[in-house]
């Protein structure tokens, strides 16, 4: 935002700075050649009246040329006067010693005054009327004032050049401005973002304190009512589970005590079974509803060191089995969307069914890998003699080997919760392999 | 009476304060099948007033009463009195269970249970307490010395290093040394879990504290696995 805010406001001040200064330095161009133009035409005047009054005299005008070329910043004045019998070419008196060219010689011809856009300035050429009986148009001498567009550096330049310094200075002035600005929009949604970020991490977030511009506050206190509210809600979820937790394990025990009151032998251990598979479910039932509780509104944990730290939990059984047990995982971290709590209770139903259901010896093999998409991917092997091929991960209250049934189908919802799967396959042995993709963080 | 308690246990005076009428009678039924003589109260204060009044061998104390918290109860109890108590909830998160715990209680047992359950709590409670009145803190099987109180165990004076679950594992295995602890007796009463629980997880456990005990399955010293039954606890020969 800061960046696209410098761009944007960077492009709009050049505009407008070129808007002002192309403009002002054609106007100064134009008043300095109108100056020009202005001194120009009164050395015509003056020398106008010198050569009129100095006829004879050619040494003066000369002098006089010599004195306002010197001083002339671009102005040249030249006189030509025309063929006679002491110079049958003509004679030219100044600084230019071009001989005379069309455009004199009419001037001289018509009498007329003109001025003429040149390369790189304008001329003047003005006839100047000698007086007297024997003024002829052919006698006239015409005064040739070249008015040049200055050369660098200049007046001009220099004026050019504190435009552009001034644009620069303007130009930089408004950068910082408008990153300051930005700075002070940003800096306030960031802190936003932040702690928009860290909330669930905490168990209590304090409120966040409001500053920068008065929509990002409104933000910031609509976040901070926000997440007052999210905390109520929780409060009253842990509140209503705990009354649930009551609920539901109450009757349970009434049930339970009432199964002890039965004489028979066999309808009791039957119904105490029918009881263990309830608790189960009730059981179920409550750690679900305490998911929020456990993970907080944002579930993150180090799925390799959890995963590797309950493999290992298990090796001290598989060496007193007899059974081969590797652990493979790599050796940085990747984060999940599941809580400790629940990778280790997935780990543990995966190995307890390994343990439970392949013969002592059975060679065992844990892997942890990066998953594609993020993530990582678990994988329990076993070389045993494989599970039925049509089991579904998914069903609910199915029982073998005498369990309740659940093991595999929380596995598949911490699996599903994280945004991974679980699926069943046939190992490379001919064993069991189950892989359970965990997806990673929000 | 129920043919379900296959120990003899002595006549025992409990006081048991629940105020779910179902709970409250079919305990009061069942304990009493089992030869105790059973007090009841269905609210905290009640139960205070019966527990100063008839002075019983061990009170079973439910957290959600209706007049005052079952903590509460238990403080303004142990304040005047040592009767052991076991906390007899649905509540079974760490918070409450500490809560109770620290304010004086001897043991929990988490709803749902059973009798015979409750009963082999009440047991062990007694026997502790009664141990610990009469000078008996420890448990001594071999080289294997484990004090109860101080929640410590030692094998030929050295230190073990035990989780909280493996030193209720191992001491209930001490406190029944020599006798065949089946796997469903121990999740029951080291886990508190007779349902659900897996006989894996006692497996892995039993692994850990066989490593502990410096001994394997295949060379055993203190735990003998019996197959298809259970696990046992003895001295090695020669030792004790």
């Amino acid at each position: 935002m800061r960046r696209s805010l410098i761009i944007t406001s960077s492009a709009t001040v050049a505009m407008v700075l070129l808007a002002l200064l192309v403009p002002m330095a054609v106007l100064l161009r134009s008043y300095a050649l109108e100056d020009r133009l202005s001194r120009a035409a009164l050395e015509v005047q003056a020398t106008e009246t010198v050569v009129s009054g100095q006829s004879e005299d050619m040494g003066a005008v000369s002098r006089y040329l010599d004195s306002i070329n010197r001083a002339g910043e671009g102005i040249i004045t030249t006189v030509y006067y025309p063929p006679s019998p002491e110079h049958p070419d003509g004679l030219v008196v100044g600084p230019n010693d071009s001989p005379e060219d069309a455009r004199v010689r009419e001037a001289r011809r018509t009498g007329q005054a003109r001025i003429d856009d040149v390369d790189g300035g304008a001329q003047f050429l003005v006839p100047v009327s000698l007086g007297g009986t024997s003024a002829r148009a052919e006698d006239t001498p015409v005064i040739r004032v070249d008015v040049h567009e200055a050369e660098f550096p200049s007046p001009v330049h220099r004026a050019w050049l504190v435009l552009a310094l001034l644009g620069l200075v303007v130009f930089g002035a408004a950068l910082v401005l408008v990153d300051r600005l930005g700075r002070s929009f940003v800096q306030p949604i960031r802190s936003l973002a932040a702690h928009a970020q860290q909330l669930g991490t905490t168990t209590h977030t304090e409120p966040m304190p409001l500053s920068g511009p008065a929509e990002v506050q409104e933000l910031g206190a609509a976040l901070n009512r926000l997440v007052v509210r999210i905390e109520a809600l929780l409060e009253r979820e842990r509140e209503s589970v705990a009354d649930l937790s009551h609920r539901l394990r109450t009757p349970v025990t009434a049930l339970r005590l009432g199964i002890d009151q039965i004489t028979d032998r066999s309808e009791r251990a039957r119904l105490h079974s029918d009881a263990d598979r309830l608790q189960a479910m009730v059981d179920d039932v409550v750690s679900e509803a305490r998911r929020g509780q456990r993970e907080g509104l944002v579930a993150r944990t180090n799925g390799v060191s959890v995963l590797v730290e309950r493999s290992l939990f298990w090796e001290p059984l598989a060496q007193d089995q007899g059974r081969s047990y590797t652990v493979d995982a790599p050796g940085a971290a990747i984060e999940v969307r599941a809580s400790a709590e629940d990778l280790t209770a997935l780990l543990d139903v995966l190995l307890d069914n390994v343990f439970s259901h392949t013969p002592e010896g059975t060679a065992v093999r844990v892997s942890i890998a990066p998953r594609t998409g993020g993530g990582l991917l678990l994988t329990v092997e076993d070389h045993g003699p494989g599970l039925p091929a049509d089991i579904d991960v998914s069903a609910r209250g199915s029982s073998g080997a005498g369990s309740t049934g659940l093991g595999l189908s929380i596995a598949s919802r911490t699996a599903i919760a994280s945004g991974g799967e679980l699926e069943l396959d046939a190992g490379t042995t001919g064993g069991t392999c189950i892989r359970v993709g965990l997806g990673p963080p929000e | 009476m129920v043919g379900q308690a296959d120990t003899v246990v002595p006549v025992t005076h409990l006081l048991v304060i629940e105020d779910d009428d179902r709970i409250r009678t079919l305990l009061i039924r069942s304990l009493r099948d089992r030869g105790h003589a059973v007090d009841s109260a269905a609210t905290g204060m009640e139960g205070l007033n019966r527990a100063l009044e008839t002075r019983p061998d061990l009170v079973v104390l439910d957290l959600g009463l209706p007049d005052v918290d079952g903590t509460q109860v238990l403080a303004m109890l142990r304040a005047v009195s040592e009767i052991p108590v076991i906390i007899a909830s649905a509540r079974d998160d760490d918070p409450s269970l500490v809560a109770a715990l620290d304010a004086g209680a001897d043991d929990y047992v988490v709803k749902p249970y059973t009798t015979t359950q409750l009963e082999a709590r009440v047991r062990a409670v007694l026997r502790r307490t009664r141990s610990a009145h009469g000078g008996r803190e420890q448990v001594v099987v071999g080289g294997l010395t484990i004090d109860v109180r101080g929640r410590r165990a030692t094998l030929d004076g050295n230190q073990l290093d035990l989780s909280p679950r493996e030193f209720d594992l191992l001491l209930h295995l001490a406190e029944h040394a020599g006798d065949v602890v089946t796997k469903k007796e121990l999740l029951t009463q080291v886990w508190q879990q007779p349902w659900g629980g897996s006989d894996k997880t006692v497996d892995v456990h039993l692994s850990w504290l066989r490593r502990k005990l410096g001994e394997t399955a295949d060379s055993p010293r203190y735990l003998t696995t019996v197959r298809g039954v259970g696990v046992r606890l003895t001295a090695p020969d020669g030792i004790g």
